[in-house]
């Protein structure tokens, strides 16, 4: 057991911030139902962004919900009181994290990413990889690999699974293994066993977390059903058949993971849209249903449109991210009406829903997913996709989406804070986020990846599960940064490494002033049902 | 709303993952090659219209994803078929082997009259062919199934397939309408094709204009 450190972070007292919080709100977009708040802007649902009606998504803790020890419909062993100290970021490690970035050049590309399935796993390419990723079953059978291949990794998998059964015979349970900068993390989630391996600055609950949702991603492909019963027939089952094609999904999923801060946040970002445009486009979801029919969802790139569920039907966030990691990593919905099972784990484990999903037109980047419980209803979507359409047109909002698509996202000079780089906003009552574009000190890939991996760890912090912080401000010799949550919001911000803290508490100020502005535009506030 | 078809028929394209039956469609609809494998998820459903001897046929196509979890989407799509190809790889012995079970499925699955074609795609990769047009040929007579050797990649042959299957059923719709009109000539009227239980039973109704 590593030595427990404590963390050399600046705290916060929160009493300063609670009390700057009397100004947030500007008298000129005061609500009635927002100034009866006890605490205006803190409370939860009062927030910028935060939807007038019911949310659209299952309310869920950002970070306790997704690692949860104890599931519905899994089993599970209990889990130990007391989780292992978490050790403090140190600047060695730092520069460790900096130096295994310059190695990850290019392996986002599709042609890395086929070259990354066939590494040479004796090679010393493999072995400098930050993080890797295996998924093998109960028995020891290899399922999935980050990189290389299955096969070669055979005799791994089963010293894997042979430490998870060595500590369990003595009626314990494996969760890490920390040693020589590399942490290794264990999930069982019967039939299977997903082991992390990082060497980042990724604590323990992150590894899991991403290893959560590798879990889900397999259980969206199958079902827990299908996924039970294969191993109860046959323990040394090899998945990797009924997987087959799905490679690419999971792997597109940790790219998402390592740079993608709603998947961190549970949240999602919307495409920026005037309030009136994106009402058009619900209403007329709305109007084009079906007897089946449960979502109708409309997605830019990987951003959201809307949403429109069937009454008293919620949508988690995860099982959101699933089907935008559908979209994303295919391009065969491109031309035609795709057609297909898909199971969202959150929403019920056992079975499959069917997803009409089809592009508006080919060469645009509007996709929507229709979710259906009848696995007959392919006509009967493809009609309401038509409906939609024209309805679309009729109501001239088509044109304003495809102006709305030039302009995706925005720059922080619209926020008017020079000293702010870059920040992630999320409002808690709605489940949505919001972050302009990645100035250009942060748009190379490895930079993101770095950038994200600051966020994450200032966000372990906030939510650490025995020692949680409200506020946190630390420098580093390249950015300064702060966070904080609320009962309403979480907020992560990027400064210039010359900033100061109390600049950053005012700069917070001013960034939500300018967020209450902007939300009719970068937040879905009135959701709508069928 | 008047139809702009003379013919609806309804196509299915199965065979194991990879031997390029999302291509051959992409190459018959679009005219074009993707050298990047992405593998169909589900189904995939496409439109198009040809003209066969002065007749407008529109063409409802179901690209279907050759793995293994997609098994029991893609079969429920098997009857109401009127034309099915089945597509190997003959760079891909065991794809060629699976064609046996893919008829299997057929004959399981699909309505009795349902018109067959065997494809070999890849033709033009013979460097690293392992199934012979001779061994195609013989399986294909074996069952009393036409055959042709493809590449989507190359153009060749693709044209072919889809106009000779639509042909086929064509020729098999005449047939069957004849025998149901004895006098030949007098009104045609309507004709149901198959006794799929579709929630859209026209997509599957035939109208002489």
């Amino acid at each position: 057991m590593p030595d427990v450190r404590m963390a050399a972070y600046v705290h916060s007292k929160g009493v300063s911030w609670e009390v700057k919080n009397d100004t947030l709100m500007p008298s000129d977009r005061l609500r009635q139902d927002r100034s009866e708040s006890p605490t205006p802007g803190l409370v939860e649902g009062t927030e910028p962004g935060a939807g007038q009606e019911g949310a659209m998504f299952v309310h869920a803790q950002s970070f306790e919900d997704l690692t949860a020890d104890s599931e519905p419909n899994t089993d599970n062993k209990s889990a130990e009181v007391d989780d292992a100290q978490e050790e403090a970021l140190e600047e060695g490690d730092e520069e460790e994290h900096l130096e295994s970035e310059q190695e990850e050049k290019g392996k986002e590309e599709l042609k890395n990413s086929n070259k990354a399935k066939e590494e040479d796993v004796t090679s010393e390419t493999w072995r400098s990889h930050r993080k890797h990723v295996f998924v093998l079953s109960e028995a020891g059978k290899p399922i999935y690999t980050r990189y290389g291949t299955e096969e070669a990794l055979s005799s791994i998998m089963g010293v894997m699974m042979l430490l998870m059964s060595f500590v369990e015979d003595k009626k314990n349970i494996i969760r890490s293994i920390h040693a020589d900068g590399y942490r290794v993390v264990f999930l069982r989630k019967t039939p299977l066993i997903l082991v992390g391996v990082s060497r980042t600055s990724c604590s323990d609950r992150e590894l899991t977390r991403e290893l959560q949702y590798v879990y889900f991603q397999i259980v969206s492909l199958l079902t827990l059903t299908q996924l039970n019963h294969v191993f109860q027939h046959r323990q040394s089952y090899d998945l990797r058949r009924l997987l087959a094609g799905s490679e690419h999904l999971t792997d597109n999923l940790l790219r998402l993971l390592d740079r993608d801060p709603g998947l961190l946040l549970s949240a999602v970002m919307c495409l920026p849209l005037a309030n009136s445009a994106r009402d058009v486009v619900s209403s007329s979801l709305q109007a084009a249903k079906a007897k089946n029919l449960v979502f109708s969802i409309l997605l830019a790139g990987n951003r959201l449109v809307t949403l429109v569920r069937k009454k008293d039907q919620f949508l988690h966030h995860m099982d959101l991210h699933l089907l935008f990691n559908l979209v994303g990593s295919s391009s065969s919905f491109r031309e035609g009406e795709g057609w297909t099972p898909i199971c969202l784990p959150k929403f019920n484990p056992a079975g499959f829903f069917h997803a009409h999903i089809s592009y508006l037109e080919p060469a645009s980047d509007l996709c929507l997913i229709l979710v259906s419980t009848d696995r007959e209803d392919f006509f009967n979507l493809s009609d309401c996709k038509k409906r939609f359409l024209e309805r679309l047109r009729r109501r001239s909002a088509y044109q304003s989406l495809q102006e709305a698509l030039n302009t995706p996202s925005y720059s922080l000079s619209q926020v008017g804070i020079p000293e702010l780089r870059h920040f992630v906003y999320k409002s808690k009552s709605s489940g949505l986020y919001t972050s302009p574009d990645l100035p250009a000190l942060y748009e190379g890939g490895e930079e993101q990846e770095r950038l994200m991996g600051l966020y994450q760890h200032l966000h372990s912090c906030l939510h650490h599960p025995t020692r949680p912080l409200r506020c946190i401000y630390r420098c580093t010799d390249t950015e300064n940064l702060y966070a904080l949550v609320t009962s309403g919001f979480e907020l992560y911000l990027c400064f210039s490494p010359l900033g100061t803290k109390s600049l950053a508490v005012s700069a917070v100020n001013r960034l939500l002033k300018w967020i209450r502005k902007e939300e009719d535009r970068l937040f879905i506030l009135s959701p709508l049902t069928y | 709303m008047a139809k702009t078809y003379d013919y609806l028929f309804k196509l299915l394209l199965i065979g194991d993952s990879g031997v390029g039956k999302t291509c051959l469609l992409f190459r018959f609809s679009e005219d074009a090659f993707n050298t990047t494998f992405i593998s169909t998820i589900g189904i995939d459903f496409k439109i198009r219209t040809i003209e066969l001897d002065g007749k407008k046929i529109k063409l409802q196509i179901w690209d279907t994803a050759g793995q293994e979890r997609f098994r029991t989407i893609t079969t429920a799509y098997y009857r109401g078929a009127m034309g099915i190809m089945l597509v190997y790889d003959i760079t891909n012995e065991k794809s060629f082997d699976n064609i046996k079970n893919w008829i299997r499925n057929i004959e399981e699955h699909a309505s009795s009259d349902v018109e067959r074609m065997i494809l070999g795609n890849k033709c033009d990769m013979n460097d690293k062919r392992q199934v012979s047009k001779e061994r195609g040929e013989k399986l294909a007579i074996d069952y009393g199934i036409k055959f042709l050797e493809t590449s989507a990649k190359s153009s060749t042959n693709v044209e072919e397939a889809f106009v000779t299957l639509a042909r086929d059923i064509m020729t098999r719709l005449n047939r069957k309408m004849n025998e149901n009109n004895p006098s030949g000539g007098g009104g045609g009227g309507a004709v149901k094709i198959t006794e799929s239980r579709s929630k859209k039973p026209s997509f599957f109704r035939c109208i002489l204009l």
